[in-house]
């Protein structure tokens, strides 16, 4: 009846021969069941750490209906799931609380999409200027940029719309020339489209496209 | 990129660790003024210490290139 539910084989021979009788003392439950004295504390133990049964003062067990005591469980379980919802609820408040701190100066965003987007939202924002490091374009050659698929960066859609950019390219600049055509090439188009000469790049006018670079 | 301000208000900075391989990309938003203005003064340090690049060299020497060049 009850080992389906993992309650030992001892437990059930108590727990029965506890069921006809009000109250049973150990040495009474000791004899019906013919379980030593150590074997039968275990099983009374057992029984009552799941509620089938329990002890008075004067040494007596009594058994439990467990209908009744599957009801305590479910109540007892329904509890501590609510216990865990408070603490995660508490837990969430706690998050919402950082969360607000960070709103307020600093927001880490993890993961490529969300940097991307916000890198393309906040050259989309600028009204007048952006500003920028970054590494040399020749570092890596980017196979196949074309000027059509620079103008797809954030920083062209923006200098589109008539804001400056300046950018100061990371340390290390190599003044190989075989090795500056993406330099060339980006600047080239960079200046074409913010209409400037690259005679006369005319640093820091307004609406060029000056770029710098760090020796 | 290694930062990107935006009208002196509010900047970008990636982790340049979260770059390598095996690393989940991650950049702070920074729009507490003081280090947004903090930031700003130093792209404009960097920049006025800065020089042209290569390619919009117009062939007059450029004295503080010469001197590094020398280094």
């Amino acid at each position: 009846m009850l080992q389906p539910l993992g309650i030992s084989a001892n437990a059930e021979a108590v727990y029965v021969a506890l069921g006809p009788m009000d109250s049973a003392s150990e040495p009474v439950l000791s004899r019906l069941t013919g379980l030593s004295g150590g074997e039968l504390a275990a099983a009374l133990e057992e029984l009552r750490y799941v509620g089938l049964a329990n002890g008075s003062v004067h040494g007596n067990w009594r058994g439990l209906p467990l209908l009744d005591v599957v009801d305590q469980l479910k109540t007892q379980r329904l509890s501590e799931l609510e216990r865990s919802v408070v603490a995660a609820e508490a837990l969430a408040a706690h998050l919402v609380a950082k969360g607000s701190s960070q709103a307020k100066g600093v927001t880490t965003l993890v993961g490529r999409d969300a940097v991307v987007a916000a890198h393309s939202e906040m050259c989309n924002s600028a009204r007048h200027e952006l500003c920028a490091f970054d590494k040399p374009p020749y570092v890596i050659d980017r196979i196949g940029v074309t000027e059509e698929s620079l103008r797809a960066t954030p920083e062209w859609r923006a200098m589109d719309h008539g804001i400056t950019f300046r950018c100061v390219y990371h340390p290390g600049f190599d003044p190989d020339p075989t090795r500056d055509g993406p330099v060339r090439r980006e600047r080239r188009a960079r200046a074409n489209l913010a209409g400037t000469d690259e005679a006369h790049p005319g640093r820091r006018a307004s609406g060029h496209a000056p770029v710098d670079a760090v020796l | 990129m290694k930062l990107i301000l935006v009208d002196g208000q509010v900047a970008m900075l990636p982790s340049m660790r979260s770059y390598n391989p095996g690393h989940e990309l991650r950049a702070t938003i920074v729009r507490y003024p003081l280090l947004v203005e903090a930031l700003v003064f130093l792209f404009e340090a960097v920049w006025d210490s800065a020089l042209p690049i290569l390619s919009t060299f117009t062939g007059k020497p450029d004295l503080r290139r010469q001197m590094l060049c020398q280094c």
